[in-house]
């Protein structure tokens, strides 16, 4: 700066004090450099670029941060998240700005990969489903139970009585009978016009016209207004209910539109207050695009969730009949009942089968592996032989009794037993029941065998071969 | 669809209702109902533009009771009309001075810049008009439009309502 401003001073006027950092200094000594300048030639042109470059820095250097995209982005970078926090805590436009451009992009996420925004959203998905499921089978659990109590009943033969009499609906009918209340629909009604900006109804209620009601109600409350206001007290009235057939009007009034109420039954002094603060909430959101709403279609989009937030019911507490306060008990009763039984039942069953147990192992060639009792019939599993004296099937008979059912699994064996080797011997052999016959220690004594007799040598020949005999003795 | 309020003005049995029956249900009655208050009544209408193009509204018609000299219409009926159809009795031409004063009054109350249009009704009974209809509606002012109407033969309704629709979009577009 300090080598051109003394190159200023040294070919032309001198630069009065302080004009430096005066506005319009820069153009004066742009004058004074041009006139100075004028009889030099070429190199005097060089250096008057040069001073109108020095000069001008400060305003050119703004002029490229303007219009440089990159640095206009940095600079947005910066303050872009402050800003967003900033009016968000003041109100909701930068989510109603932003509203269609994210919808966009999510629809557009979607066609691109379904599966990665399944993904994303699964873990706020799921528990969402989970509890509207939850909410509708319990509602619908809660209608069968209406349904079916009030099906054939007194009661609901009266209902349908009411309904053929007044013409209406069977559910309108039992829902009015059932239900404290149920907000049917609400509008949303600009202030002068008496358009409708807006409606929601409950799901299953048959809506009235919205234009025509919404009409006639800004026609009454119009008329109420200037037919009974009185101007000596200075203050606004406003209607606030008509009634009407088991159906209220509820009204609430604001500078800019109205919200009205479609109300069976009777409904609380609280929903009343809870409309106005609605109201309140729509005025202070949405009051720019109240006050400038010209009858368009699918205006205030976003004020849809706060007009179904007002479609509430509250359903009377149920008094149920005798006959189904007493299920409760009596399936108790008969529980208890049950509980008593079969513990009795296992008792004498876990007896049966340690006597039965206890049978087996007393029985002659017969080993007892599990007795058990499935499906209401005994199994017994036992290794048996088949000349036992008492074969597990008798044994079963005696221990239970005929009627008992029971299933045998068994394993046939030679048993050692005494009374099995000495009827294995006499059926092999072919000794007769009148012979007596003993088994000790391994020997096998029968008296009254002559040994040179041809039954004394087929016994002497063949016996030691039979499991359990290991010699004979014959005695005459 | 874009909603328009459209308020009917006018003497007493000037065939306000009747014009609405005609023009939403295409019915005419010759009992005469005497209205008190307002009565509702909407129609969807496609309006055309010459360019070939056209646009939906729905008109909510605020049918008014008839003013005469013992009930006037209360202003807060006017309130938020996008159009105002001002009908005039034919065979009485003391109803079209109502209707230029309350044309006036209602003008002051919702905006000059309010599409207007005058109907002289009844022009089925032409012959029992004392004066002609070309005198009549040469009293209009021509912002009004003014033209012959009969509820009965529905003569010249259809054209009103859709000239004042088209009049009320055209303030939209502007």
């Amino acid at each position: 700066m300090s080598e051109p401003l003394r190159w200023v001073a040294r070919g032309g006027d001198e630069p009065a004090p302080g004009a430096a950092g005066s506005p319009g200094a820069g153009a004066a000594r742009e004058r004074d450099a041009e006139s100075a300048s004028a009889p030099s030639g070429a190199s005097d042109g060089a250096a008057l670029d040069e001073l109108r470059a020095l000069l001008n820095r400060e305003e050119r250097g703004r002029l490229e941060a303007l219009e440089g995209e990159e640095v206009d982005a940095d600079a947005i970078a910066d303050v872009l998240p402050d800003a967003i926090l900033r009016r968000e805590s003041r109100d909701d436009r930068v989510a109603r700005a932003l509203g269609d451009t994210i919808e966009a992009g999510l629809f557009r996420s979607a066609r691109k990969d379904p599966k990665s925004l399944a993904e994303a959203i699964h873990p706020a998905l799921g528990p969402a489903i989970r509890g509207m499921i939850q909410a509708t089978l319990r509602d619908s659990v809660e209608k069968l139970n209406v349904a079916l109590e009030n099906a054939l009943s007194p009661q609901g033969i009266r209902w349908r009585l009411q309904a053929a009499r007044t013409g209406r609906p069977f559910s309108e009918v039992v829902m009015l009978a059932t239900l404290v209340y149920r907000v049917e629909q609400v509008l949303l009604i600009e202030g002068d016009s008496g358009l409708v900006v807006r409606d929601a109804h409950a799901l299953g209620a048959a809506p009235q016209d919205a234009d025509l009601v919404a009409a006639m109600l800004t026609a009454i409350r119009d008329f109420a207004e200037d037919s009974f206001q009185r101007a000596d007290e200075g203050v606004s009235e406003t209607l606030e209910e008509i009634e009407f057939e088991g159906r209220t009007l509820l009204l609430a009034k604001g500078p800019a539109a109205s919200l009205a109420l479609v109300v069976s039954g009777s409904p609380p002094r609280t929903l009343r207050a809870r409309a106005r603060e609605t109201l309140e909430e729509l005025h202070v959101d949405y009051g720019e695009e109240l006050a400038a709403f010209e009858g368009q279609d699918d205006a205030l989009p976003g004020a849809a969730p706060l007009l179904e937030d007002l479609l509430v019911q509250e359903e009377k507490q149920r008094e149920q009949s005798p006959a189904l306060r007493a299920v409760p008990l009596i399936a108790a009763g008969l529980l208890a009942l049950w509980a008593v039984s079969a513990a009795v039942s296992s008792v004498r069953i876990r007896g049966r089968i340690a006597a039965l147990e206890e049978a087996l192992v007393d029985a002659h060639g017969v080993r007892p592996l599990e007795v058990t009792h499935r499906g209401g019939a005994y199994v017994v599993r036992a290794l048996a032989d088949p000349l036992a004296p008492e074969p597990p099937r008798e044994v079963a008979r005696r221990v239970l009794g005929e009627d008992r059912e029971v299933v045998f699994d068994l394993e046939p064996i030679a048993s050692l037993d005494e009374e099995c080797v000495l009827a294995r011997a006499r059926a092999a052999l072919g000794i007769e029941a009148s012979v007596p016959a003993l088994l000790h220690a391994g020997e096998l004594i029968l008296y009254g065998v002559d040994p040179t007799s041809e039954l004394g040598q087929r016994i002497r020949a063949g016996a030691p071969l039979l499991a359990g005999v290991d010699r004979v003795t014959l005695r005459p | 669809m874009i909603r328009k309020k459209i308020c009917l003005l006018g003497s007493f049995a000037v065939g306000k209702t009747s014009l609405v029956r005609q023009f939403v249900h295409s019915i005419f009655s010759e009992r005469y109902h005497t209205t008190l208050g307002v009565k509702i009544d909407k129609k969807d209408v496609e309006v055309g533009y010459d360019d070939g193009t056209s646009r939906a509204v729905k008109l909510v018609l605020w049918d008014v009771q008839g003013e005469d000299r013992f009930q006037s219409i209360p202003a807060s009926y006017f309130r938020g009309s996008s159009g105002l159809l001002l009908v005039a009795d034919g065979t009485r031409p003391a109803t079209l001075d109502t209707a230029l004063e309350l044309a006036e009054r209602a003008s002051s109350s919702v905006g000059r810049d309010v599409p207007m249009r005058l109907l002289l009704n009844k022009v089925d009974l032409a012959e029992r008009w004392e004066t002609s209809a070309e005198a009549l509606l040469a009293r209009a002012d021509e912002t009004l439009a003014p033209r012959v109407t009969s509820a009965k033969s529905g003569a010249g309704v259809d054209d009103s309502f859709r000239s004042l629709a088209r009049a009320m979009l055209a303030e939209d577009r502007a």
